[in-house]
């Protein structure tokens, strides 16, 4: 087993523990905390995979940008009051740190591993440039029918988030 | 090769007209519903226009989207759907309150997605139609906000599609994994090493998953009467008519394009999950007391036997699906929709006890819903016999013994229960039910063409059987 390999099934797993926690934690900021893990962990494996342009993105915008505005959310409605249980803070803390730690610790090993050398999968590595390349001329229909598709996402969103006050003044009654 | 634009059409009407309402809505202050509702309008029969008149130069776009003749024919039907179910809800949508630039700009923006699902050449595509069908569906359902039971059934079926989502995209990956390929034919058709087949077989169960929630398959329907009852009832008509003809459509398209190898491999799945579709919708349907919900249950057993029939798919069982997949649409379609235009303002006509008499009180739309219920029963002289008849006679050619004995039987419970509600309309006196909405011209204008078309295909039936025939062969 190479090394890329080994790093490849170790992120793997970080990812999938992440998730796992992400999905089980009651506390919602610790569930944030663990999706955070694990977009990290998933944009190292398209790294390694030879996608450092869409390993950049999965970490600029869903670690980010999208964890970034969970967080806020959940702050600005003030779901829960959490008592903190005292004496645990290393229980609480442990699997996080363990996970972030690794997923930290095998970047730093791919990065001094150069992986640009011919040992990573040489013919896979897309530069940005391809990349678009490929997004725009050959899947540039599906580019389109994504676009429909945040469309609709966000009148949808609009809709149901709408206060009902302003809907009723919008829509007055109709006369028969 | 230049782009033919011609030939896509269709689905360039639908996303122009579901973006011009979206426009009209955001721009116009007074927000017309009258002109909205016309452009809705104008839209679909512009798209089902193009659907008839161009003739696709080529087979595919772009290797992601087929033009071919089946493809052109569940358009059509599509944008039939979407005509009727606009028909359908004009009123009804006005006496609520939410006949808005969302709700019928959403409705074509679902209409594409069902075209796009029918259509796709391509994973990437099938996934982005379902998409977006699943995303316009889920506001759809929840757009009476005001309305515990609307909102309700939003969340639920916004679980339910995620989860199946999750399983179609797990199974997509594992499909690319197999056999190195998004294309939808290369990939599913693809010659296979005997190791490499369990990955391809692991794909298949959760596409087939997927597709199961979707479509409501046995193990996987118990969304279906909660949403369909919390739904309005328009909207219920075209979740149930458009996106389950959509995903079965796809199902047979799948099913033609299966490799040999595996196509043993997933006859016994889907037996057996036909089987447990057919028992378990009809008896279910049994003892419900509420007609959304035995109507529910209802398409979820039509389901079983369309899936029954796909067992003989590959001996030449396509022409009579696609047949059958028409008349149940306009049959499941024609009992929500009129149900929906017989529910008073406050909410939907549900209870058996409030049908009573109807066919006195309201003679013209109980007559129709009548017939809805005879089809789906599949008596005649209704499409639904004709239907029925054509699926059983595929099957029992493919020499299939058991499976079409077991459909009989259920067709045969199934008649207690649809029966029970004609019973109820035209054999008890009318109660003290509550208010019955009064009639109005664009319902009329739908649930006559549903009476002439279930009535035509169930009498006449040769010109559609033939036109299938040759789309299929």
């Amino acid at each position: 087993m190479t090394l890329y390999a080994a790093i490849f099934y170790l992120l793997g797993l970080v990812t999938v523990a992440a998730t796992v926690l992400a999905i089980t934690r009651s506390n919602l900021v610790h569930a944030v905390v663990y999706l955070v893990i694990s977009f990290f962990g998933t944009a190292m494996l398209f790294y390694l995979l030879g996608a450092p342009f869409v390993a950049l993105l999965e970490v600029i915008i869903y670690a980010g940008a999208i964890m970034v505005l969970f967080l806020f959310i959940i702050m600005m409605l003030r779901l829960e009051e959490h008592r903190q249980n005292g004496g645990a803070l290393v229980r609480r803390w442990l699997p996080a740190l363990v996970l972030a730690g690794v997923a930290l610790g095998s970047l730093i090993l791919l990065i001094i591993a150069a992986p640009g050398s011919a040992n990573l999968l040489p013919a896979a590595a897309a530069s940005p440039l391809e990349f678009g390349r490929a997004l725009y001329q050959r899947h540039w229909f599906a580019v389109e029918v994504v676009s429909f598709l945040l469309l609709v996402a966000l009148v949808g969103a609009l809709y149901l988030g709408r206060r009902e006050a302003e809907t009723l003044i919008a829509s007055p009654k109709e006369e028969p | 090769m230049p782009t033919d634009w011609l030939a896509l059409s269709p689905l360039l009407f639908l996303a122009a007209g579901g973006s011009v309402v979206f426009g009209a809505g955001a721009f116009w202050r007074s927000r017309p519903r009258e002109v909205l509702f016309a452009l809705s309008l104008v839209t679909v029969a512009a798209a089902g226009a193009a659907v008839v008149l161009v003739e696709p130069r080529a087979s595919s776009f772009a290797g992601v989207l087929d033009l071919g003749n089946y493809v052109r024919f569940f358009n059509f039907l599509f944008l039939a759907i979407a005509g009727l179910t606009l028909l359908f809800v004009r009123h009804y949508a006005r006496e609520r309150g939410f006949a808005g630039d969302e709700f019928y700009g959403l409705l074509l923006f679902a209409a594409l997605g069902l075209a796009l699902l029918a259509g796709a050449g391509h994973w990437l595509i099938f996934f982005l139609g379902l998409e977006l069908l699943s995303l316009a569906l889920y506001v759809l359902i929840a757009i009476r906000k005001g309305e515990a039971g609307s909102n309700e059934a939003g969340v639920k079926y916004f679980i339910m599609g995620a989860v199946a989502s999750a399983f179609l995209t797990f199974g997509i990956a594992l499909l690319y994994a197999a056999t190195g390929s998004l294309d939808i034919g290369g990939s599913l058709g693809a010659r296979l090493q005997p190791a490499e087949l369990p990955l391809f077989l692991a794909a298949l169960s959760l596409i087939l998953v997927g597709l199961g929630f979707k479509i409501s398959l046995v193990p996987f329907h118990l969304w279906t009467p909660d949403v369909y009852q919390g739904a309005p009832a328009p909207v219920t008509a075209f979740l149930s008519a458009g996106s389950k003809v959509a995903l079965f459509a796809a199902l047979l398209r799948f099913s033609l394009a299966l490799g040999e190898a595996a196509w043993n491999y997933a006859l016994p799945a889907i037996w057996g999950l036909a089987v447990l579709t057919m028992v378990v919708g009809n008896i279910t349907a049994l003892r419900q007391t509420q007609v959304k919900r035995l109507l529910a249950y209802s398409s979820v057993a039509q389901m079983g036997y369309l899936l029954m029939a796909l067992v003989a798919v590959k001996e030449g069982g396509a022409p009579a699906l696609m047949f059958y997949l028409a008349v149940y649409a306009v049959m499941d379609l024609g009992a929500f929709g009129i149900l929906g235009t017989l529910s008073g303002e406050a909410a939907d006509l549900d209870a058996l006890e409030d049908y009573q008499g109807l066919g006195y009180a309201r003679p013209w739309r109980a007559a129709v819903l009548g017939v809805c219920l005879i089809s789906l029963a599949g008596l005649p002289p209704t499409a639904g016999f004709m239907g029925k008849l054509v699926l059983f006679k595929v099957v029992l050619q493919a020499h299939y013994r058991v499976l079409p004995v077991i459909g009989i039987l259920t067709v045969i419970i199934s008649m207690f229960f649809y029966l029970k509600v004609v019973v109820s309309l035209y054999m008890r006196p009318r109660g003290e039910g509550p208010a019955v909405s009064k009639g109005e011209a664009s319902g009329a204008l739908a649930g006559a063409v549903i009476l002439i078309l279930l009535l035509w295909l169930g009498l006449l039936p040769g010109q559609v059987l033939t036109l299938v025939g040759r789309i299929a062969g």
